[in-house]
């Protein structure tokens, strides 16, 4: 039943399967290691912070809102410098541009900014520049040139300040690199006057807390803000790279009454219109209403037929207007 | 104290905006002028962003012509007849200056079109008016009897369809105003303003009407224009502020009713010269504008 040949066989077939299983060990291996690699920390990855205090969280605008303070606490890694960085909404954006045109100064193109952050407000311990590598602040886009470098610019102008020239067209179409940049810088400076955008250096106060470092920052909620949920991120910067980073949300929100209005604003426009014509009509009649019926007690009819004007001696002009008023009540 | 604009998004001084529409209606209820080449820019000014300025403005001067009308109303100031045919006319217009506007954009002179337009109408205005309301002056003052204002044209008078309007003390083929109106709304549309302080001195040089009756006529067609404008705005937009346009109506409404009542004060001369300094400053601004750099070269697109 189990002769030499048959022994032989089996051998061979339990060295095989031996190498069949091994190999696929091997592999099991190899794809473990591969999916466990890229989720592995790097040297350059940040680590988690813990997430920002933020006070008020929600800042809630009533009928008397007359804007906000805000401070950002939290701690940071021991010796880390910080940045913390605020972001709305991005959205599409239009404008019409000055240019001289000989002496005199006047629209030349139309400006669609795509896709920018409603809100950009950076703050930092100290300058951005010296904290992080240009690599770093441009991925996190954490300064004003890495911003610039993300806002998207179409014209309807094809400008080219190299050879100073000038076409213009009726659809968007791209810039030349030099003139988008000038766009982009225009863009920011608009912002910037506007309060919605801004880059504060050595406005993060840091503090030594046991084996951390504790930072606190107060700053005026820009009052040209529109109403959403902004991120507010927080960078610890250590040797020109960011070694640790964190996140939260900043609620503006609209209670009460504004709330109400801007909802019958975009909800029921025409009902709105409607009632802001009639409102502003009823206003200014009722207002003229009032202030007849003060006159009217304050110059009383003479008994004689006479005003009060021509009566005590007044000018005649003044008294042909009270006379006049006069007979028109009397007509009415 | 500060309010929260709904629509606006942000927050400003109450005191502020009551002031900005005291000052705006005080000049509506004088001039006949209705503010809106100055209420925007000043709203601006303050920090409201244009698109919302331009449209709340439209709005609050809705209160203000109400009031105004209703002053100039009760003192027989408003010829309903041609404020009428006025306001058949501003309908026409608005087709036709749309159409202009989108000519001059694709020819790609619409905004050079469109200031020398404003800066040249308002300086020789302003200018004439000026001058014809000292020389009237001096007349007056040195005794000379004034020519007198209700005259009629000989051309305008042999025009069809005649018609008479008492209000006005004048006689005119019922084309006079309605094309008049047009044409002034032609290039009010052109400018991106109300008309006012162009319809105004057109009523009285033009169509010889009085003063007094020009100013409360102007006021009865731009609460109309204004009702519109802001229907529209409100519909298309959605950038009318109602609590912006209610302060500044609150304050351009008093403003309205102390101006109102200083015209029977004032002589017709005097009214003119206050209306002629207004549009001959806003000309000078505007010819400085064009040579002064600007702080900021980009400009929000607005609605009006």
């Amino acid at each position: 039943m189990f002769d030499g040949v048959s022994a032989v066989k089996f051998y061979r077939e339990c060295l095989w399967r031996g190498w069949l299983l091994r190999a696929l060990a091997l592999a099991v291996c190899f794809g473990a290691s591969a999916i466990a690699l890229p989720t592995a920390p790097a040297d350059h990855a940040p680590a988690e912070m813990p997430p920002p205090k933020l006070i008020p969280e929600t800042i809630e605008m009533g009928a008397f809102y007359e804007g906000s303070h805000v401070r950002i606490e939290g701690t940071a890694p021991d010796g880390a410098g910080v940045l913390v960085v605020i972001r709305g909404d991005r959205k599409d954006e239009f404008f019409n541009r000055k240019g001289r045109v000989g002496p005199i100064w006047l629209n030349v193109d139309r400006i669609h900014i795509k896709q920018a952050p409603s809100v950009f407000l950076s703050f930092a311990s100290g300058d951005a520049s010296t904290m992080l590598d240009r690599a770093s602040l441009d991925e996190y886009r954490l300064d004003e040139s890495a911003i610039m470098k993300r806002i998207h610019c179409l014209c309807r102008c094809k400008c080219s300040l190299t050879e100073g020239t000038r076409q213009s067209g009726d659809r968007d179409m791209q810039p030349d690199p030099e003139y988008a940049k000038l766009l982009q810088g225009d863009f920011f400076h608009l912002k910037e006057r506007e309060g919605c955008y801004c880059v504060r250096p050595h406005s993060v106060n840091l503090t030594a807390s046991g084996s951390k470092t504790a930072y606190a920052l107060d700053f005026e909620w820009p009052r040209m803000a529109p109403p959403g949920d902004y991120q507010v991120e927080v960078y610890a910067c250590r040797g020109m790279c960011v070694i640790a980073r964190s996140a939260a949300t900043l609620r503006f929100v609209e209670v009460g009454f504004p709330a109400y209005m801007a909802s019958l604003a975009s909800n029921r426009p025409w009902a709105y219109g409607g009632g802001a014509v009639l409102v502003a009509m009823l206003a200014g009649f009722l207002t003229d209403a009032l202030a007849s019926r003060l006159r009217r007690k304050r110059r009383p009819r003479a008994k004689d037929g006479t005003t009060a004007a021509s009566a005590r001696g007044g000018a005649p002009e003044e008294a042909a207007v009270e006379t006049h008023e006069a007979e028109t009540t009397h007509r009415d | 104290m500060d309010l929260y604009l709904p629509v606006a998004g942000m927050s400003i001084s109450l005191f502020l905006v009551v002031s900005v529409g005291g000052l705006v209606g005080f000049l509506s209820g004088l001039v006949g002028v209705g503010g809106g080449f100055l209420l925007t820019p000043i709203l601006m000014m303050v920090g409201v962003p244009p698109t919302i300025a331009a449209a709340s403005g439209a709005c609050a001067l809705v209160g203000t012509s109400s009031s105004g009308t209703s002053v100039h109303f009760r003192l027989g100031n408003v010829d309903l007849r041609l404020g009428g045919i006025l306001l058949m006319g501003g309908l026409a217009e608005a087709a036709l200056g749309v159409h202009i506007i989108k000519l001059l954009r694709a020819m790609g002179s619409a905004d050079l079109v469109i200031t020398f337009t404003y800066v040249v109408m308002l300086g020789s205005i302003g200018a004439f008016m000026f001058v014809e309301s000292l020389q009237s002056l001096r007349r007056g003052m040195l005794g000379h009897k004034a020519p007198h204002p209700v005259q009629q044209n000989r051309l305008l008078s042999k025009l069809p369809f005649q018609m008479n309007f008492p209000r006005s003390n004048v006689r005119h083929s019922v084309f006079v105003p309605f094309i008049l109106c047009a044409l002034v709304g032609v290039l009010a549309a052109i400018m991106g303003v109300g008309g006012g302080f162009i319809m105004v001195p057109m009523m009285v040089y033009l169509l010889r009407m009085p003063m007094h009756v020009a100013v409360g006529t102007d006021l009865f067609q731009i609460l109309f224009t204004c009702a519109g404008a802001t229907l529209m705005q409100a519909a298309t937009n959605q950038t009318v502020d109602v609590v912006l346009a209610l302060l500044v109506a609150f304050g351009s409404t008093v403003g309205a009713q102390v101006g109102a009542r200083m015209v029977r004060l004032l002589r017709g001369e005097q009214l003119r010269i206050v209306l002629a300094s207004i549009v001959l400053a806003t000309a000078v601004k505007m010819t400085l504008d064009l040579f002064i750099e600007p702080a900021s070269l980009l400009s929000s697109i607005g609605g009006n």
